[in-house]
C-alpha cells in the first residue's frame, strides 16, 4: 500500500535543510542538543539528515525552506469604482462563496475602526520536482484595501512571490468585472527615457527625509533579443565598476540619468527594469536595502525589502549585522516606497519625453 | 557548589556510564580521568566510550563523555555554554595527544570528533517547566561557522532528561522483550541501520545504538527468536517511535518504515510508542491500525513504552 505522505529520502532532506535560513538550521539542531563546530550549512544539513525526524520537525523544515526561498514582495493597485455603491467587501464575499474556485481559501474580510479592510488567501499549488517534501505547497497571500477618496480604493498585496500577487490580482479583477477600473504601475506605459527617470526619482523620494540614500547596489536593464523572431529578452546588470562610478556620483548629488553607463544602456535599446538601493537612517544605526522591479513573468511591478541591517561597533570597526524587521515596519517601508513609485509614475504619464516631472513624496515611515 | 559534587556527582557518572554500556557502547579506561593534551595540560574527563557508527561502513567513533547532575534552579545559560565549548576544546586539544593515543591504545583506530554531555536534572518535578528555558539557552549559543568544506568538525551532543529517559525506556523495552522468551526459546536483538543508496553503505545490524538514533524520533531494530526443539526461527521487526500521535505523523512513520525495509511479509512488526495517548488518538486508533495492517507485514501490534519522569531502577542500582 502506498502512503499519502512520504518520508523524505536522505537526499531530499539534505536539500530541504540546505534551503532553510542558516540561523534556523543552527537553532533547529541546537534545540535538540546537537552542536557542530565550524560547519558549513551543507555539512550541517548532511549531519541532520542522518536523523529520523518526526512530522513536527519535517513541517518546521518545510515551512522554513519555503519561506526562505520566497521572500516577501508587495504589489499594489488602485481601484476606481464606477458605481458610488461599490463595496470591495462584496467582491471578496462573492469570491469566497464562488464554486468555480474550489482550491482557493479566502478568509472573511476584517474591517478596522479606521476603515482598513484586510484578509488573506491560501491556495495550493502542485509543483513538479524531485523533492517530494516540498511539493503540494500551500501559498499564502495577505491583502489590505483602504478607501483613499470617494470611489477610490488602494489595494496592497503581500505575497511570497510575484506569481502569488498576480494570482490574487487576476482573481480580484475577474470578480470586479465592469464595476471598477484596476490601475497598476505599468512598464508598458513608460518610454525608455521615462523608466530611467522613474527609478531616478523613486530613489530620491525613497523612504522619506529620515532615510538618506547611500548606495545603488544593483541596476538591471532589459531589451528584446535583437535580430530574433522569437520572443525573449536580454538582461544586463550594472558591473561593479559601473556601480562604483554611479555611487561616487550619488555622493556628489548627481542623478542616474547623467551617468554614462545608464546613457549607453539606453542608447543600446535597453530599458531600466530593476534597482536595489540602500538607505541609512539619520539617527538610528539602521540600513535598509529596497528593491523595486518591473517583473516580466508575470508582468508586474513589485517592491521588497532586500535586507535590513544594523551597524554594530566591533572595536573601532563598524560591522553590519542582520537586524530583526517587524512586520509593521516592513509594511511601512514597502507601502511608502510603493506610494512614492505611484506618484512618480502618475506624474510621468502626464509628460512628454522632454519634460521633467515633479512628484510629491508620500508620508515617511 | 551547585553541581552535586563528590558522592552524588560520582554516582551520576556511574549511572550514566551504565546507561551507555547497556546501549552496548564500549567503555575505555576508568571513569574520572585526567589526560594530558598536546600542550601538556591535564584535561579532566568523566569517561571515554566507543561505538560503531552504523551509517558509515566500519567507522568506529570515540566519545568524550561528561556527566552532569544539576538542579534546574542552579544552572545558568553561561554555564551551559561553557560546558559545550569546553568539551569541544577538549576534543580538539586531545585528539592528537600522546596522552590519549598512547595511553589508551584502543583510541588509535577511532574517529575522534564526538563529545556527549549527559546532563541529568535531579529535580524532575521542575524539569518540564524548565525545558523551554533550557531549549532557548541551547539555541542561543552561537558557534563559529565554516566557510569552506573541512574534514574536521567537533560534534558536541547534549542529552538532558527528555532524551536520557527516552534512551532508558527504549533499552528497558528491549531487555523486557529478550527476557520474556518462553522455555526453550532464545531471543536476540540488533539495532537496524538501513542502507543509504546515496552513499552505497550496506545494511548494518549492530548490537550498539548510534548517537544519531538517540536524537531521532524513530529507532529501528530486528529481533530473532530461535526455538531449537521445533527447528523454528522467526524474525521480528521493531520500531521505537517518539513522535506526535496524529494520522499524518503515522502516515509519515509508515512511509519511513517502508523505505527502510522494515515491512516484511514474513515478519511480525511491533511498534513501540513513547508518547502517551490523548483523547484524539483514541479517535484515530482504528485508522492507524488499519494503515499499518495495510502495509503488508505478517502482523502488526502497537505497544506502549515506559514513559516516566525518573530513571528506571536498573540505571540507578545496576542489575
Amino acid at each position: 500500500m502506498e502512503t499519502k505522505y512520504k518520508y523524505p529520502t536522505k537526499y531530499e532532506l539534505t536539500e530541504a535543510i540546505s534551503m532553510c535560513r542558516r540561523r534556523f538550521v543552527d537553532q533547529f539542531a541546537q534545540r535538540k542538543g546537537i552542536f557542530v563546530y565550524r560547519a558549513t550549512q551543507a555539512y550541517l544539513a548532511n549531519e541532520l539528515s542522518k536523523l529520523f525526524l518526526d512530522e513536527d520537525d519535517l513541517e518546521l523544515i518545510r515551512k522554513n525552506a519555503h519561506r526562505n526561498k520566497n521572500k516577501k514582495v508587495t504589489v499594489g493597485f488602485v481601484l476606481t469604482a464606477k458605481d458610488p455603491n461599490f463595496d470591495p467587501k462584496e467582491i471578496i464575499d462573492c469570491l469566497r462563496t464562488s464554486t468555480s474556485r474550489p482550491n482557493d481559501n479566502l478568509s472573511p474580510i476584517t474591517e478596522t475602526s479606521e476603515g482598513l479592510q484586510y484578509g488573506s488567501l491560501e491556495y495550493e499549488v502542485n509543483k513538479p520536482g524531485r523533492i517530494d517534501l516540498l511539493q503540494n505547497e500551500k501559498r499564502h497571500v495577505d491583502y489590505s484595501i483602504e478607501k483613499t477618496e470617494d470611489n477610490i480604493y488602494q489595494v496592497f498585496v503581500d505575497a511570497h512571490s510575484s506569481s502569488d500577487a498576480r494570482y490574487f490580482e487576476a482573481m480580484f479583477k475577474s470578480a470586479v468585472k465592469e464595476e471598477a477600473n484596476l490601475n497598476i504601475i505599468d512598464f508598458g506605459m513608460l518610454s525608455a527615457k521615462h523608466t530611467v527617470q522613474f527609478f531616478d526619482d523613486l530613489s530620491e523620494l525613497g523612504l522619506g527625509e529620515r532615510w538618506r540614500k547611500t548606495r545603488v547596489n544593483e541596476l538591471t536593464f532589459r531589451r528584446p533579443v535583437p535580430n530574433s523572431d522569437e520572443e525573449g529578452e536580454e538582461h544586463q546588470e550594472a558591473s561593479d565598476e559601473a556601480l562604483s562610478v554611479i555611487n561616487r556620483a550619488i555622493l556628489e548629488g548627481k542623478d542616474l540619468r547623467d551617468n554614462e553607463f545608464v546613457k549607453q544602456s539606453e542608447k543600446a535599446g535597453y530599458r531600466f527594469s530593476a534597482m536595489t538601493i540602500e538607505y541609512e537612517h539619520m539617527d538610528r544605526p539602521n540600513v535598509v536595502e529596497m528593491r523595486a522591479e518591473f517583473k516580466l513573468r508575470p508582468e508586474i511591478f513589485e517592491i521588497k525589502v532586500a535586507s535590513y541591517l544594523k551597524r554594530v561597533l566591533e572595536g573601532n570597526i563598524e560591522k553590519p549585522e542582520s537586524d530583526d524587521l517587524s512586520e509593521e515596519l516592513e509594511k511601512e517601508f514597502t507601502t511608502t516606497f510603493w506610494h512614492n513609485a505611484k506618484r512618480v509614475y502618475d506624474s510621468l504619464l502626464t509628460l512628454t519625453d522632454d519634460e521633467a516631472p515633479v512628484a510629491e513624496p508620500a508620508p515617511a515611515p | 557548589m551547585p553541581e552535586d559534587q563528590g558522592v552524588n556527582g560520582d554516582m551520576w557518572t556511574e549511572q550514566a556510564c551504565r546507561l551507555l554500556q547497556k546501549a552496548n557502547w564500549q567503555k575505555i579506561g576508568d571513569s574520572n580521568i585526567d589526560i594530558l593534551d598536546t600542550s601538556g595540560k591535564a584535561r579532566g574527563l568523566d569517561a571515554l566510550f566507543s561505538y560503531e557508527d552504523g551509517l558509515t561502513a566500519s567507522l568506529k567513533r570515540l566519545v568524550f563523555v561528561e556527566a552532569k547532575s544539576w538542579a534546574t534552579t542552579s544552572l545558568s545559560e553561561k554555564e551551559l555554554k561553557d560546558w559545550i565549548d569546553n568539551l569541544a576544546d577538549k576534543i580538539s586539544s586531545l585528539r592528537n595527544s600522546p596522552g590519549l593515543l598512547d595511553t589508551y591504545q584502543a583510541t588509535k583506530t577511532l574517529e575522534i570528533s564526538t563529545g556527549l554531555i549527559a546532563c541529568y536534572f535531579n529535580d524532575p518535578a521542575n524539569y518540564h517547566s524548565f525545558r523551554a528555558k533550557f531549549e532557548k539557552w541551547l539555541q542561543n549559543h552561537k558557534l563559529p561557522y565554516g566557510h569552506a568544506e573541512r574534514k574536521y568538525h567537533q560534534r558536541v551532543f547534549v542529552l538532558d532528561n527528555g532524551r536520557l529517559l527516552w534512551l532508558a525506556s527504549l533499552l528497558t523495552s528491549l531487555r523486557d522483550w529478550i527476557s520474556s522468551a518462553s522455555l526453550g526459546e532464545v531471543r536476540s536483538l540488533d539495532f537496524f541501520y538501513p542502507s543509504s543508496n546515496l552513499h552505497g553503505n550496506p545494511v548494518r545490524r549492530l548490537r550498539n545504538i548510534n548517537i544519531e538514533y538517540i536524537f531521532s524520533s524513530l529507532v529501528l531494530a530486528k529481533g530473532t527468536s530461535v526455538i531449537d526443539a521445533a527447528n523454528l526461527t522467526n524474525e521480528i521487526d521493531f520500531a521505537f517511535y517518539n513522535g506526535p500521535l496524529d494520522e499524518k505523523s503515522f502516515e509519515r512513520l509508515a512511509s519511513a518504515l517502508q523505505a527502510s525495509n522494515m515491512i516484511d511479509a514474513r515478519n511480525e512488526l511491533i511498534i513501540y510508542k513513547y508518547r502517551r495517548e490523548t483523547k484524539d488518538f483514541r479517535k484515530i486508533k482504528p485508522n492507524v491500525e488499519s494503515l499499518f495492517k495495510g502495509l503488508g507485514a505478517k502482523s502488526v501490534s502497537i505497544k506502549d513504552m515506559d514513559n516516566t519522569d525518573v530513571m528506571p531502577g536498573w540505571v540507578l542500582n545496576g542489575e
